[in-house]
């Protein structure tokens, strides 16, 4: 015992007093306390839950597991191999010390340091979570019990179990690297564990997880914030942990008895080696003994002999060790998880196109990338001296360069491999899947260009990093540091590429390939560059050679390396930093106008300080739109003028109105006729114009403008991707004046809000708002006359809402002029490309996809799937607007789809390039932004609360309803299910309090649910004809505009009165049911079974927060019997299945089925709001033989 | 050839490796005699370019040592006082390696590389990797590497210490082979090493040189004052108080006793001096020798 006590005092001891261990500390302290203070974004929560209650904390406390493997592996490996490393061993191993005294002894030496550094971590965030300049309405009420329970059921466990496992490998196969294998195979198990984890499965994989950050995820999955706040996980999480204690203690256990005090070379567990060369020793001749005088060279070409040399040594280095084949192990599977993980919407298969392909270059390799920049320059430079021939080779006459840019260059080399690796791998998936057009030169430019110069930068940090350090650990402590600091930069609003050491992801489009990202990117390769030869320059004059007794000494060796060979390299270096970095300087700050993430943010601030007391002042609005705009594709330039007549809509005269013009555009001429412009902003974009004689209601004016928009150079941040040289998609607002007040603009989050000065954020106008019941977006209160003249380049076609008037080439151009055949909203489309077109018809309606040659797979799937929906939609809602509808293909910068008159813009990486078989070949895009042409569209809800339940939820119930109408009803029960999950889950993400549906203020998943339920309760036919009635009533009104109120109404007045308290409690209320089969029997009758089902069903109403209370229950619920007996039942045809009426508390349930039933269960697709419905079906009992 | 000039060297916390140290170190073997501290290592990494003083100067040659570190690495041999190898790499692989970074490329490696194997015995164990060798053929394979691209200066720190007497025989064979057209410098503790091979001699203290010169000189120089005496183990204490006692030898059971004194001390016989009695009253002379021991 004192033996054992002695041995760990005296490992404290030395642990304590290593530089590393100060610097860890110190490191952990201050990312917690950065992360808790908000500068640096660790864990992604809600902005309601309170960052000192135990869910913010686990939030980044599991995220910070992974950093926080370094320091203990550090430790534990230490510990245990530092006797083989200093030469120690032969001194302690002959004393008569047992060996499992020793080395347990040395592992509570290592765990205590560790939890130090655990201590110290929380230790920061608590500071931080005082700290005066925070948002404190985040900040709950001190309570010691959160941070109690995160050391005792995260911390202490967690470092307990990697402390234990670690230490383990340490003792067994006495190798660092091998001890970091093990740390990287933990991170990989939690990262596949994460990925693969699908509610319904997930538990194991949650007991499992090694971070546990999954168990945290699924025991908290449908919880609100209210519950975030108030309560502590005491269920998967502290069992994961309990789990892995037990594992730990298993390993430890192990090593314990297996570790032996001897210097054998043999460690218990170790790769064994082939021996070679034995065999071949005595085959070789043995050369006569002779006087040699060599010829020694120093020619420049023997100086790269003497590198090939070094190199060929220092790459061995890497390639004969086991962890370079463990990191390649790591990226294959990475890769493949991000392959199956690729999947567009309703997670559908996407075919693995090269462009689809080379995201995963970054995504899916930047983690091995960073494993092997921390790792293996540690392993490379400090290697001289681990192995201690540095005084021999330090001694040679190589010259001073050599050992760093070897270093270097192997590293840049073994990166290169992995990035041919990651090539191949994809190629390899795209061949498994059938698809064989490898593109092999877009690979090569991509993995090598584009990603593989970055990640040899990245290993060049790291390399002069080591360079410096004393030790190694040191030095990867120090990297490590680098590698979190500098995503966080831009984080922490330094986003300036000139300041953001890196280059930056570049999207690579079929459409308009690397397009305008090349230049800057290029640019950034030679300023980053440079900097990297600065630094490896600055690593040549630092890097030992001999000993150094001070830094002075060093520092003076330096000095004398500092030749004019060097001062030259270093001069050149330099002159191209700060060449390029002006170039860049000039294209990102003057040809263009650079601001700081906060300066935006003060921008919009201002703005709305400025002006914001306009944003009600009554506006004329778009009585008709003549315009024209000249597209030039290669310039990234767009010319758009033309005159615009302006109505009074209000019951008031107008004497002065703003117009709101995007301020990237460059204003050339614009005029109000009777009208003097009072005020104007060009830097924002306000123009305040005055009457001359206030504009009386019903009279109207002209406004004519010129403006261009240009792309000069490139900049600093968020390019535009909307002017491109191959799918320009721009709006109106993008490219014109808007009459009005740009509220777009606003900051919406109002902790943001109050750093900049701003009150809160209006929450969304209340239901019924006189006020804004005349205005549909900023801009509009109507609908106009449109007409538009569009020129583009001869290759391309330009595209806009309305009728093709005519289209002809002048100039060396291509003409076309669109005009509306009747008025509809200003949200113009303006589309222009190399399309290819295909052409169909809808009874009278034009149907056109404009697609990129590349993407031809879908073509035939979206024209059937329009047709299909314009169908339903107009036999189910009302006939179709419009004579045409033209889907248009957009550059991958565009997410998703958009709908306007007629137009869908669809991006390339969406609808265009899925694997459609998994849905019937039905594109489930093209349904939903065609249902907008009726909810969005025709019905045009007023911006207030309940507004998507005009729009969006409509929409989704639309989607659903026509899925239901045509397919089998395993796709409607899937997007049910799909729903139900996405509703439960957005609850613990609200960020404001929850509404009920009727004054809901975002897009959610509950609005289709309970439409749908709505309508499997009282029939299709009566919720449709209410639809119907709706649409006849409010199709094209936008003064005043419908509400979610008009809707309500709508359904109220057709469903009846026994329906009407399910109305109110599907829409007006937020209400949860607890459904659970609590026995099911059957016994056989004539003709059949009856099954017996006895129930428990409860009704709960929750508040904004999700605190509920129980209420009595009368409702209608789906009962169902299945002969078969999967989980998923989404897919079967039940036997049984009627609507019952259920009350709160047990009651019983008889019904009869024709075959014999094998389960029993309540609302099984779904289609009511329940947490948990794992308790709704119970497998019935076997049926005696015998009947009665 | 080699000029050591006023090199001093403190390091931080005071220590001070080398005072002022001045020597003269022509072509053939140099040694350079010291106990453990006295700053020999600190001297042969100096000359070695991989530490610097803090003044002084060192040429070589003509060359300004402290100013061109290349051009001496280019006709330096040097074997350290301990060195490794890279692990997993043979001996043969370590020693082409070396002779790369020696400037010796071609067709001409392989065989100097060879070559050397040969001559220091090592050619059987060329496939073994260095960090499994033995403490002589480790050695063997350290003056192997020191020997490539034949230095003109070769500097081998404590080279001996822990080779039984037929590898220390043979280590000392090739450095007496070599020695004849190099400045060799061998730093030792071991005097019988120094006695047997070479030429000139420095003796080294406390960073100091105390002595220099050639051996058979400074033997010579003491010719006269050195007595012996073989006593019982209960006299020697007595001796010791009246006399300077250089060494005190078993011999046969008994202890044989030498003493410095000019006048024949009471008792005692004349002996004839060896280099370690130099070495020995030398450092008596400067306090570094415990007389009472």
């Amino acid at each position: 015992m004192r033996a054992l006590l002695e041995v760990m005092q005296f490992e404290i001891r030395y642990q304590l007093r290593s530089p590393f261990f100060l610097g860890a500390l110190l490191m952990f302290a201050l990312i917690h306390f950065l992360s808790f203070t908000g500068v640096v974004n660790i864990g992604d929560i809600s902005n309601q839950v309170a960052i000192n209650r135990a869910y913010a904390m686990l939030n980044t406390e599991l995220a910070l597991f992974i950093f926080g493997m370094l320091p203990i592996v550090a430790f534990v490996t230490t510990a245990i191999t530092r006797d083989f490393e200093h030469a120690t061993a032969s001194l302690i191993y002959v004393t008569p010390i047992s060996p499992r005294t020793f080395a347990l002894g040395r592992f509570l030496g290592a765990l205590s340091p560790a939890l130090l550094i655990g201590l110290a971590g929380l230790l920061g965030a608590m500071i931080g979570t005082f700290m005066p300049w925070l948002d404190q309405e985040r900040i709950a009420p001190f309570s010691l019990l959160p941070w109690a329970y995160i050391f005792f059921v995260v911390i202490l466990p967690s470092t307990l179990v990697l402390c234990a496992i670690f230490f383990s490998v340490a003792a067994l196969t006495r190798s660092f690297a091998l001890t970091y294998a093990a740390a990287m195979a933990f991170f990989v198990a939690d990262v596949l564990l994460n990925l693969y984890a699908k509610p319904g499965n997930d538990t194991w994989f949650a007991l499992a997880d090694p971070s546990a950050r999954l168990a945290v995820a699924v025991e908290t999955r449908y919880w609100t914030v209210a519950e975030l706040n108030a309560n502590l996980p005491w269920g998967l999480l502290p069992q994961n942990r309990l789990l892995w204690l037990m594992v730990a203690l298993a390993a430890l256990l192990l090593a314990l008895l297996r570790f032996r005090l001897d210097l054998a070379e043999k460690a218990p567990f170790r790769f064994k080696r082939r021996s070679r060369g034995a065999a071949t020793t005595q085959q070789t001749r043995r050369p006569a003994k002779q006087k040699i005088t060599p010829v020694q060279s120093f020619s420049p070409r023997a100086s790269f002999a003497q590198f090939v040399s070094q190199l060929k040594l220092d790459l061995s280095c890497v390639l004969k060790s086991p962890l370079i084949y463990i990191i390649l192990a790591l990226e294959i599977i990475n890769l493949i998880g991000e392959f199956q993980g690729n999947v567009g919407l309703l997670n559908t298969p996407l075919y693995p196109l090269t462009s689809q392909m080379l995201p995963f270059l970054r995504v899916g390799m930047l983690g091995p990338i960073l494993l092997v920049g921390l790792w293996y320059p540690a392993e490379l430079i400090h290697r001289e001296r681990a192995s201690g021939i540095d005084e021999i080779i330090n001694a040679s006459p190589f010259p001073d360069w050599l050992m760093i840019l070897s270093k270097t260059t192997a590293l840049c080399v073994v990166v290169n491999a992995l990035m041919l690796v990651a090539v191949g791998a994809s190629m390899a998936w795209q061949a498994a899947a059938g698809y064989t057009n490898f593109e092999p030169g877009l690979y090569l430019q991509s993995a090598f260009i584009y990603n593989g110069i970055y990640y040899c930068m990245l290993c060049a940090l790291a390399v002069v990093i080591q360079a410096i350090s004393p030790n190694k650990w040191m030095g990867m402590l120090l990297t490590l540091g680098v590698y979190i600091a500098l995503p966080s930069l831009a984080l922490m609003g330094f986003d300036h590429a000139l300041i953001n050491f890196g280059i930056p992801e570049a999207v690579y489009s079929d459409m308009n390939g690397f397009g305008h990202v090349a230049k800057p990117v290029f640019s950034l390769i030679a300023y980053w560059g440079a900097f990297c030869v600065l630094l490896l320059i600055a690593g040549l004059l630092l890097y030992p050679r001999g000993n150094y007794s001070s830094a002075r000494e060093r520092l003076r060796d330096a000095r004398a390396r500092f030749g004019a060979g060097v001062r030259g390299a270093a001069g050149l270096a330099a002159i191209a930093f700060i060449g390029v970095g002006g170039w860049i300087f000039y294209n990102t700050n003057i040809l263009n106008e650079y601001l700081t993430p906060y300066k935006r943010l003060q921008r919009k601030a201002d703005y709305e300080k400025a002006y914001g007391r306009h944003e009600d002042a009554p506006s004329p609005s778009y009585d008709s739109i003549d315009m024209a705009i000249d597209i030039f594709p290669e310039e990234r330039r767009l010319e758009s003028r033309g005159s615009a007549i302006l109505g009074n809509h209000k019951k008031a005269p107008i004497s002065e109105f703003v117009v709101s013009v995007n301020p990237a555009l460059r204003m050339n001429q614009m005029a109000v006729e009777n009208a003097t412009l009072a005020q104007s902003d060009k830097a924002q974009g306000f123009y305040l114009y005055r009457f001359n004689a206030a504009l009386a209601p019903g009279a109207t004016v002209k406004m004519t403008w010129n403006v261009t928009c240009r792309n000069e150079g490139f900049v600093a941040a968020d390019p535009d991707n909307k002017v491109v040289a191959n799918g320009v998609y721009v709006n109106n607002i993008d490219v014109t004046p808007i009459p009005g007040y740009d509220n777009n603009r606003r900051i919406t989050d109002n902790a943001q809000r109050r750093k900049y000065g701003l009150p809160p954020a209006p929450r969304t106008a209340a239901l019924g708002d006189p006020a804004r019941l005349y205005k549909l977006a900023f801009g509009v209160d109507s609908r106009t006359d449109f007409e538009i003249v569009l020129s583009t380049s001869a290759d391309q076609i330009a595209v806009a809402p309305g009728v093709l008037q005519k289209e002809w080439r002048q100039g060396g151009r291509r003409y076309f002029h669109y005009k509306a055949e009747a008025p509809i909203l200003p949200y113009i489309s303006i589309n222009s490309a190399r399309y290819e077109v295909a052409r169909d018809r809808w009874n009278d309606v034009e149907l056109e996809i404009y697609y990129d040659p590349k993407h031809p797979f879908n073509i035939a799937a979206m024209m059937a799937t329009a047709k299909r929906a314009l169908e339903f939609f107009s036999k189910e809602f009302a006939p179709y607007e419009y004579s045409y509808l033209r889907i248009l293909e957009c550059p991958r910068y565009l997410k998703g789809a958009r709908f306007h008159p007629g137009t869908v813009p669809y991006s390339e990486g969406a609808g265009f390039v899925n694997d459609l078989r998994e849905w019937e070949n039905v594109d489930y895009g093209v349904i939903h932004e065609l249902a907008h042409m009726w909810w969005g569209l025709r019905i045009t809800g007023a911006q207030m609360q309940g507004r998507q339940m005009l729009n969006e939820n409509m929409v989704e119930y639309a989607t659903q309803m026509l899925f239901r109408e045509y397919y089998p009803p395993v796709y409607i029960n899937r997007l049910t299910r799909g729903r139900l999950g996405g509703y439960l889950d957005s609850r613990s993400d609200e960020d404001e309090a929850e509404l009920p549906l009727m004054y809901a203020e975002e897009r959610g998943h509950k609005g289709p649910l309970a439409l749908y339920a709505l309508q499997d309760i009282i029939g299709k036919e009566k919720l449709h004809q209410a639809l119907r009635n709706f649409l006849r009533d409010y199709s094209f009104q936008t003064s005043p505009c419908p509400t979610s109120r008009d809707l309500i109404n709508a359904l109220r007045a057709e469903a009846g009165p026994e329906y009407q308290q399910l109305i109110t409690d599907l829409f007006e209320r937020i209400v949860l049911y607890d459904l659970q089969v609590d026995a099911a029997s059957a016994r056989k009758v004539d003709g059949g079974y009856e099954v017996t089902i006895e129930v428990t069903a409860r009704q709960f109403e929750a508040d904004g927060r999700g605190k509920e209370t129980e209420e009595p229950l009368d409702s209608w619920f789906d009962v169902a019997v299945f002969a078969e007996t999967r989980e998923n039942l989404d897919g079967v045809t039940p036997l049984y299945i009627a609507k019952h009426r259920l009350r709160s508390g047990k009651q019983v349930l008889t019904v009869r089925t024709s075959e014999r039933p094998g389960i029993a269960a309540l609302d099984p697709f779904h289609k009511r709001v329940e947490r948990s419905a794992e308790n709704n079906s119970r497998i019935i009992a076997a049926p005696p033989i015998t009947g009665p | 050839m080699l000029n050591l000039t006023g090199i001093s060297k403190t390091y931080p916390g005071g220590t001070q490796a080398l005072q002022d140290i001045h020597l003269d170190v022509p072509r053939g073997m140099f040694g350079l005699l010291g106990p453990n501290g006295a700053g020999k290592s600190t001297l042969m990494r100096t000359v070695a370019t991989l530490q610097q003083p803090d003044r002084g100067s060192i040429t070589f040659n003509g060359i300004d040592i402290l100013q061109d570190k290349t051009a001496l690495r280019r006709t330096l041999g040097y074997l350290p006082q301990e060195f490794g190898a890279y692990p997993r790499t043979s001996a043969l692989a370590m020693l082409r390696h070396l002779a790369a970074l020696k400037g010796i490329h071609g067709s001409q490696r392989q065989q100097v590389v060879e070559n050397l194997l040969v001559k220091t015995n090592l050619w059987d164990a060329r496939n073994k990797s260095v960090d499994k060798f033995s403490g002589g053929m480790k050695q063997r394979f350290g003056i192997a590497q020191a020997l490539l691209g034949n230095p003109t200066l070769l500097i081998v720190d404590e080279p001996t210490a822990g080779l039984d007497p037929a590898e220390r025989r043979r280590f000392l064979n090739v450095l007496a082979e070599v020695g004849e057209e190099t400045v060799v410098i061998l730093s030792t503790h071991i005097v019988d090493d120094v006695e047997e091979l070479c030429a000139q001699v420095a003796i080294m203290g406390r960073g100091r040189i105390l002595k220099a010169g050639e051996p058979l000189q400074m033997i010579r120089e003491m010719n006269g004052k050195l007595w012996a005496r073989v006593v019982k183990r209960e006299e020697v204490a007595e001796i010791r108080a009246r006399h300077t006692v250089l060494s005190t030898r078993l011999k046969a059971g008994s202890t044989e006793i030498r003493a410095l004194s000019d006048t024949q001390p009471e008792g005692m016989q004349p002996a004839a001096p060896e280099l370690e009695d130099v070495y020995f009253s030398t450092l008596i002379e400067h306090n570094l020798k415990d007389n009472l021991e």
